[in-house]
């Protein structure tokens, strides 16, 4: 769909024609269901992108002809991830303090997943291990570039911040990716070692 | 190797240097093994990791969306009639113009009567409340109101 259409679209639906916005939704569904599923995993991509398309609906009369409508959309399901993501931690945080105040201390059964689990992760599943152990700003950053291969200057309009805050982000954030990786391959190689 | 060659030698991975950065990241890794191994070590983890999820959306999905769309919009129409987008800013303005507006005294640079301590002893005494007397609510008119009282009496 070139630009022009995308455009011709949205004055549609700006003028009533609500209708109209199925054809930008259908034509982004992929899109968005993909930066959803890479942000907060395949099982609540789809409520996600949902939610996406709902708050581009309502934000519709806020986009500007010039911009472009996919890297507006792009930020609008970054943002949507990252606050779904944070609303997470803070909830895990507060069960977290529940159950120590309830047990008084954690029973080794709770204790997160212990390193040697590792082992057996495939690549993919490794990837999301790392990704979900990042920060949220990392994750959204390597997921926009290394997934859905966004340029500099168009990470910088989704985040919006500068190219050298692109820079330097996707720096820090592909190192934490790097040590993240050693910290879970680490055990996988000491029981190939073993195993042999 | 400091931040500033790691980002050049990222941005160069990636395609993102204009011709004089590309030459200098290229002279760095050409004079430099550490740049060359922080660069094939990036390479070989994005090359190896970083594969789009196998997500589809459902058949449904775009008219689950529509659907929404439309009881959101209902939903709006049912908790907000037409004029209640104007209900706040109507407010808003009439409180600002009941501020700004001055009281029409002020206006017209009325004021406030004068009233003497004696005119109002002599007006909310009995005097008042004999027949043919009136008011006063200056001195000078209580001052008369009293002569004419003594000379009655």
């Amino acid at each position: 769909m070139e630009q022009a259409e995308i455009r011709r679209i949205i004055e549609e639906v700006r003028s009533g024609s609500t209708a109209a916005y199925a054809g930008l939704v259908r034509r982004h569904q992929q899109m968005v269901l993909s930066v959803c599923a890479s942000m907060l995993g395949a099982s609540d991509a789809e409520d996600a992108a949902q939610e996406v398309f709902l708050k581009a609906f309502r934000s519709l009369g806020k986009f500007q002809a010039a911009a472009s409508f996919s890297t507006w959309l792009y930020r609008i399901a970054t943002n949507h991830c990252l606050d779904t993501l944070k609303k997470a931690s803070r909830q895990r945080e507060e069960s977290w303090d529940a159950l120590l105040e309830r047990d008084g201390e954690l029973s080794p059964g709770s204790s997160p997943p212990a390193r040697s689990e590792s082992a057996a992760l495939e690549d993919k599943d490794l990837v999301e291990r790392i990704l979900s152990g990042l920060k949220p700003e990392y994750r959204a950053i390597l997921v926009l570039r290394e997934l859905q291969g966004l340029s500099y200057r168009e990470l910088a309009e989704t985040l919006d911040c500068s190219i050298d805050s692109v820079k330097a982000l996707l720096r820090r954030a592909r190192e934490a990716f790097m040590a993240g990786r050693d910290t879970f391959q680490e055990p996988r190689s000491s029981n190939e070692v073993r195993a042999r | 190797m400091n931040e500033y060659q790691k980002e050049l030698i990222l941005a160069y991975h990636d395609g993102e240097l204009g011709e004089d950065e590309k030459r200098e990241a290229e002279a760095l890794l050409a004079k430099d093994p550490e740049s060359r191994r922080f660069l094939e070590s990036w390479r070989e983890a994005s090359g190896r990791y970083f594969k789009r999820p196998e997500v589809r959306a459902s058949n449904d999905f775009v008219s689950r969306v529509m659907d929404r769309i439309d009881e959101s919009a209902k939903a709006g129409e049912r908790t907000s009639p037409w004029w209640w987008g104007w209900l706040i800013p109507a407010l808003a303005a009439a409180s600002l113009l009941l501020v700004l507006i001055p009281a029409p005294e002020t206006l017209w640079g009325a004021r406030e009567p004068d009233v003497s301590t004696d005119a109002l002893l002599l007006t909310s005494g009995g005097l008042s409340d004999r027949p043919g007397w009136m008011a006063s609510d200056t001195a000078s008119g209580a001052e008369t109101l009293l002569d004419t009282y003594l000379e009655e009496l």
